[in-house]
């Protein structure tokens, strides 16, 4: 069975996202950067059923600039196989799923994983497009994934509650907590990470039907008003200015 | 002329607050835009429609999938895709939720429409759409340049904020258009549960959110009593979701879920960054801490500095007196 596992590079979860007066878009040169913790989930799972079974391979893809390397590396320190970094600044979630797709059609997956969603441009879309791009079947959020009976087993989040469903190969998941317990990578695996390969190829899909050309930081100035605890009276008779109790 | 499709929700029945809001909005766009048809469309499964009557459409397709599977390849949505074909559909307006975002994103790769998300704003110049969208989890806010179009744009929850409420708006009973997918899937579900909240966390306009300052999953009972009296949805932080002392759909923040309600009630939270970033967009926000140094208090509407098991039973009190 071949897994591919996408991930997004992103800022940080305790990021402050600045930005200079002078520049059109936000300041990223002092934040720290992290696999995407909900890529992270899939990243965990996908080596957890690598160890469990037989005739598993995991491969890691990431569409960005050669600044993400050695967080590729990171990931083939958990354990994946390999790694294929498609080099280019991709604009859209339809550009990077055109890029995935494009890979997968010429080199078969049985599934494919990765976040629910990236958490710089939160569009959550990118498992629906590359699903609908190769035609799989397409889960997401997922928080239990088992292989069985040649398919898979998964418990998926819906919007009235949860469901298990039983699903062919191949698919695409989007993943989320408590799919998987994150790793932290030993040192035989960083050792062995060095000499894994990491193949560069170029994005084909270059063009974006739009681009973002301004980005600022989103200030809510808040009222800031301190009630005692004895006056409770006063925060509700200030609430129901704005909201209707009924 | 534009072909607006706008997929509503429906729980019960009945319209989502998400959907009016977003009915809303696009009544607006309508009214301003002479050349705006609006169609509507469903993918719950509804027995009754009714919609606000200053809506100028007499019919809602309401288009199922054996099996309620609209997870499978892009053949179950068929004859979805047809039909807006057929009616020569240009955009496709939806709120987020996980069944639209998955519609949403099949459409646009089969349509080859362009897609946008977390739309934050939206201008129309003659038949062009302009958007601003929010990013870094609501953080930031990105200006979108160039022409989306022909598009599918997907809006966050709480998108407007306006929601006529219920009691101004006369209802008006529509005709209800079934379009079945021909595809059979092939997909097997083994178990389904349904959460038994009556008020969903996603669409709820009062949120009350809880934290390790409850110091026990015992004590939630304070808290679902305050949500019951003021008819809000209950939301906890990650440290309390990890602890297993909540279940994970209550989870906000930047992992988690994202909220938007017109109040949220912040108790025993102390406002990790993650946390603010699913709470950001909230309308006005109380926090209840006894922590005057916690981070969440500097990005609070009104704060109560105190012990939250004494506060939150007398601020229930009260609300019950309103």
């Amino acid at each position: 069975m071949k897994i591919l596992v996408c991930i997004s590079i992103v800022p940080d979860t305790t990021s402050k996202i600045t930005k200079e007066d002078s520049d059109k878009f936000l300041k990223k040169s002092d934040l720290t950067f992290i696999v995407g913790p909900y890529d992270d989930y899939a990243l965990s799972r996908a080596i957890e059923i690598k160890e469990s079974s037989e005739n598993v391979e995991v491969a890691v893809l990431h569409v960005g600039l050669d600044t993400s390397e050695p967080l590729i590396r990171k990931c083939l320190a958990l354990g994946a196989d390999y790694a294929i970094r498609i080099n280019g600044n991709p604009q859209s979630s339809i550009q990077i799923a055109k890029e995935i797709c494009h890979y997968v059609e010429e080199n078969d997956f049985d599934l494919i994983l990765m976040g629910k969603e990236a958490i710089d441009y939160n569009s959550g879309m990118i498992h629906g497009l590359v699903a609908s791009g190769l035609n799989f079947n397409h889960f997401s959020p997922v928080m239990k994934l088992d292989v069985k009976n040649q398919g898979i087993e998964l418990q998926i989040e819906t919007d009235s509650g949860k469901s298990t469903i039983q699903c062919n190969l191949p698919a695409v998941l989007g993943c989320q907590e408590p799919i998987a317990e994150w790793k932290i990578p030993s040192m035989r695996g960083i050792m062995t990470a060095r000499a894994k390969e990491l193949k560069v190829l170029e994005m084909k899909y270059k063009e974006s039907k739009f681009e973002i050309n301004n980005e600022m930081v989103n200030e809510t100035n808040r009222k800031q008003i301190l009630i005692s605890k004895e006056n409770l009276d006063l925060l509700i008779q200030a609430l129901k200015k704005d909201i209707q109790f009924n | 002329m534009i072909n607006l499709a706008v997929f509503l929700d429906f729980k019960l029945d009945k319209l989502t607050n998400n959907s009016k809001s977003l009915l809303n909005f696009v009544n607006n766009l309508v009214e301003n835009h002479s050349n705006i048809q609006l169609h509507l469309y469903t993918i719950n499964t509804i027995n009754n429609c009714n919609i606000p009557n200053t809506i100028k459409v007499d019919s809602i397709t309401s288009f199922s999938v054996d099996n309620n599977d609209y997870f499978s390849i892009n053949a179950s949505l068929d004859n979805l895709v047809s039909h807006l074909k057929e009616n020569n559909i240009s955009h496709v307006f939806s709120t987020k939720s996980i069944l639209n975002d998955l519609v949403g994103a099949k459409l646009s790769m089969i349509l080859n429409y362009e897609l946008v998300c977390n739309i934050k704003s939206l201008q129309i110049s003659d038949v062009y759409f302009h958007f601003t969208k929010s990013i870094f989890s609501g953080k930031a806010i990105a200006k979108m340049k160039g022409i989306v179009e022909p598009c599918i744009a997907i809006f966050p929850k709480g998108f407007t904020g306006d929601i006529v409420p219920d009691e101004q708006i006369k209802d008006k009973k529509i005709k209800i258009e079934q379009l079945k997918s021909a595809y059979t899937s092939k997909n097997i579900i083994i178990e389904e549960s349904l959460t038994q909240s009556e008020i969903q966390l996603s669409d709820a306009e009062i949120v009350v959110g809880a934290g390790r300052g409850l110091k026990d999953p015992k004590n939630w009972d304070l808290i679902e009593k305050l949500a019951v009296t003021i008819k809000a949805a209950t939301a906890c932080s990650k440290p309390v979701s990890d602890l297993n002392w909540r279940p994970h759909h209550e989870h906000v923040g930047q992992t988690g879920i994202k909220i938007s309600p017109k109040l949220y009630i912040a108790c025993g939270i102390s406002g990790a960054i993650q946390h603010l970033a699913g709470v950001n967009g909230s309308g006005i926000i109380v926090v209840i801490n006894n922590d005057p140094e916690a981070p969440f208090i500097k990005h609070a509407d009104y704060i109560v500095l105190g012990d939250l098991f004494n506060i939150v039973p007398e601020l229930t009190k009260l609300f019950d007196e309103v």
